[in-house]
C-alpha cells in the first residue's frame, strides 16, 4: 500500500513585503492551512489520500501557530519543522527500507482533485522513477515517486528542477496563488463546480450550516452560502452571493456580507456593508479595489476570541496590490 | 445656489484616526464657519481611516450644509474608498476623481436653472398645432 508525504510551507519566512523561500525564491504564503467551507485544503488532501487507500501520511510543516488536529484520521503524523523539505527527505531515507511501494509527495500549495490510485498506476506503467502531476497551466506540486530514488540531498531541487514525466490532472485545480483564488475556491464549491463539499448540514437547498451555528431571527441567508460551526449571525444581517462565514465568527446586527469570505474567529461589526472581500480578524482584503487594510477600530472588525486558534491574518497583511489575482466576475452568474 | 467665495481644497491626513481628527478639525473648522462654505477634501493620501475619521467627514458635511454650502471628496485612495463603502457612507458624499474636477463642480450651472429654449416655430406660428395648419 502506498504512503504519502505532504509538505506544507505555511510560512515561507522573509522580510515584510517580499517573501523568500528557504531555497532563495520569492514565494507567497500558502493558503492550504486556511479553512474553506469548514475544512482546510490540507485536511481535504489528506482525506482524499486516505480514501484512495494511502495508509501512512506524514505532514511536514513550518507553520508555527497552533496546528489543526488530525486525531480522527488514521495514520496521519504531523511533524513541525523549520525546514520541512529536509525533514521529509530524511524521513524518507530512514524509512526506505520498509517503503516497498510508491510514495505520493504533495507540496500543498494548491487544491487538486485527483485520484491517487490513477496517479500510482500511471507511475507504474511508466516505469520511471518519478512522475509529476500537471494541468493545462503546467506542473503542479504533486509527485509519485519510487522512494529508493529519493536522495536526502535537497529534495526540493530533485522534484522541481528535473523535467519528470507528467501525469495529467483532469479534475478541478485551484492553484491558490493569491487571495482571489482563495475566494474563487469557496465560490466554486458553493456553485458545485468542484467536489469540495461544505462541512455541515444543508439546511435548505444551497445553505450549509455547521454544528452550533446560530442564525438569529430576522437574519437572512441567501443561497448559496455557508455558515460555519459556532458562528453567530445577528438579526437583520444578510449573507448572500456565495459568502462563507467560517467557524467561531460573528456577523453583527444589520450587516450585509456579499461575495465575501469571513475567515475563522472574526467579528464583523454592526451595520456594515462588506462586499467582494476577505476578512481575517482585523485584516480586510478588498478584492475589487485590491487593497489590504488593517482596521484598528475594534467596533468595525476584529478577532472574535483571543487568538488561540490559527491566526492567518499576517499572511494577508503581506499581500501587495500586484499579487491579488483576477477578481471573480459576476458572482450571481456563478451561483447559477 | 449662488456662491461667490473661493473653493478651498484641503488634504486629509494619511492616518485619519482618532489622534489626527482633532488636528484636522481645528484646521477645517474655520472654513466651515464661513457663509456658504465650499470645501473639497483631497483624500489621495489617506491610508488608514477609522470610525472617528468617518464621523469627522460626516460632521464636516453637516456643518457645510447647515450654512448653505457643500463639501465634496476628491481623489479617494483605494483604502478610503473601501472604508467609506464598508461603513455605508460612500453614497452620502459627492466624490470626484481629482481635485480639479471637484472644484469645477462648484462652478457648474444646475440643469434646472436653465430655461428650455422655445421651439423654432413658436415666434411665427405659435404652438405646434398652428404650424401643422400652416403647412
Amino acid at each position: 500500500m502506498a504512503k504519502a508525504v505532504v509538505i506544507l510551507e505555511a510560512e515561507r519566512g522573509g522580510t515584510e513585503g517580499m517573501l523568500h523561500s528557504l531555497h532563495g525564491r520569492k514565494m507567497e504564503p500558502s493558503f492550504a492551512h486556511i479553512e474553506v467551507l469548514g475544512y482546510s485544503v490540507l485536511r481535504r488532501a489528506i482525506e482524499r489520500l486516505i480514501q484512495a487507500g494511502v495508509h501512512a501520511i506524514s505532514v511536514f510543516t513550518n507553520q508555527r501557530e497552533s496546528f489543526e488536529r488530525f486525531d480522527d484520521l488514521p495514520g496521519v503524523v504531523v511533524a513541525p519543522s523549520e525546514n520541512p523539505w529536509r525533514s521529509a527527505a530524511e524521513r524518507i531515507q530512514r524509512e526506505m527500507a520498509v517503503l516497498n511501494s510508491a510514495l505520493v509527495i504533495m507540496n500543498l500549495d494548491a487544491y487538486i482533485e485527483f485520484d491517487p490510485v490513477d496517479a500510482l498506476q500511471f507511475r507504474d506503467r511508466r516505469e520511471g522513477a518519478i512522475v509529476r502531476g500537471c494541468d493545462d497551466r503546467g506542473a503542479l506540486g504533486l509527485w509519485v515517486a519510487d522512494p529508493s530514488r529519493i536522495s536526502a540531498d535537497d529534495l526540493y531541487a530533485q522534484l522541481h528542477d528535473v523535467e519528470w514525466d507528467r501525469f495529467p490532472i483532469r479534475g478541478y485545480v485551484n492553484r491558490l496563488e493569491n487571495p482571489c483564488d482563495l475566494r474563487r475556491l469557496a465560490v466554486d464549491s458553493l456553485s458545485a463546480k468542484c467536489q469540495l463539499q461544505p462541512r455541515g448540514f444543508e439546511v435548505r437547498p444551497g445553505i450549509w450550516m455547521g454544528d452550533g451555528a446560530q442564525v438569529e431571527k430576522g437574519a437572512r441567508l441567501v443561497a448559496p452560502s455557508f455558515i460555519g460551526r459556532g458562528v453567530r449571525i445577528s438579526p437583520q444581517a444578510l449573507i448572500t452571493r456565495c459568502s462563507n462565514v467560517e467557524c467561531d465568527s460573528i456577523v453583527d446586527y444589520g450587516t450585509v456580507v456579499e461575495d465575501t469570505t469571513v475567515l475563522p474567529n472574526s467579528y464583523v461589526g454592526i451595520g456594515l456593508d462588506l462586499s467582494h472581500s476577505i476578512v481575517d480578524g482585523s485584516t480586510l482584503l478588498n478584492l475589487q479595489h485590491r487593497v489590504t487594510l488593517t482596521i484598528t477600530d475594534s467596533a468595525v472588525i476584529r478577532r472574535n476570541k483571543p487568538a488561540e486558534v490559527k491566526d492567518s491574518s499576517r499572511h494577508f497583511q503581506l499581500w501587495t496590490n500586484a499579487g491579488f489575482g483576477e477578481p471573480i466576475q459576476n458572482t450571481k452568474k456563478n451561483a447559477g | 445656489m449662488v456662491t461667490n467665495g473661493p473653493v478651498v481644497v484641503m488634504q486629509v491626513p494619511e492616518q485619519f484616526n482618532l489622534g489626527e481628527v482633532h488636528t484636522f478639525m481645528q484646521d477645517v473648522g474655520p472654513l466651515l464657519q464661513s457663509n456658504r462654505p465650499r470645501v473639497v477634501l483631497d483624500c489621495s493620501q489617506v491610508r488608514m481611516m477609522d470610525s472617528a475619521g468617518v464621523e469627522a467627514l460626516l460632521h464636516c458635511l453637516e456643518e457645510a450644509l447647515k450654512r448653505d454650502g457643500d463639501l465634496k471628496l476628491a481623489a479617494l485612495s483605494p483604502e478610503a474608498e473601501v472604508i467609506l463603502e464598508l461603513m455605508r457612507v460612500a453614497r452620502v458624499f459627492e466624490t470626484f476623481g481629482d481635485c480639479d474636477e471637484a472644484v469645477r463642480s462648484f462652478h457648474a450651472i444646475p440643469v434646472d436653472s436653465i430655461q428650455p429654449a422655445a421651439p423654432w416655430y413658436t415666434a411665427r406660428f405659435g404652438d405646434l398645432g398652428a404650424l401643422k395648419e400652416a403647412s
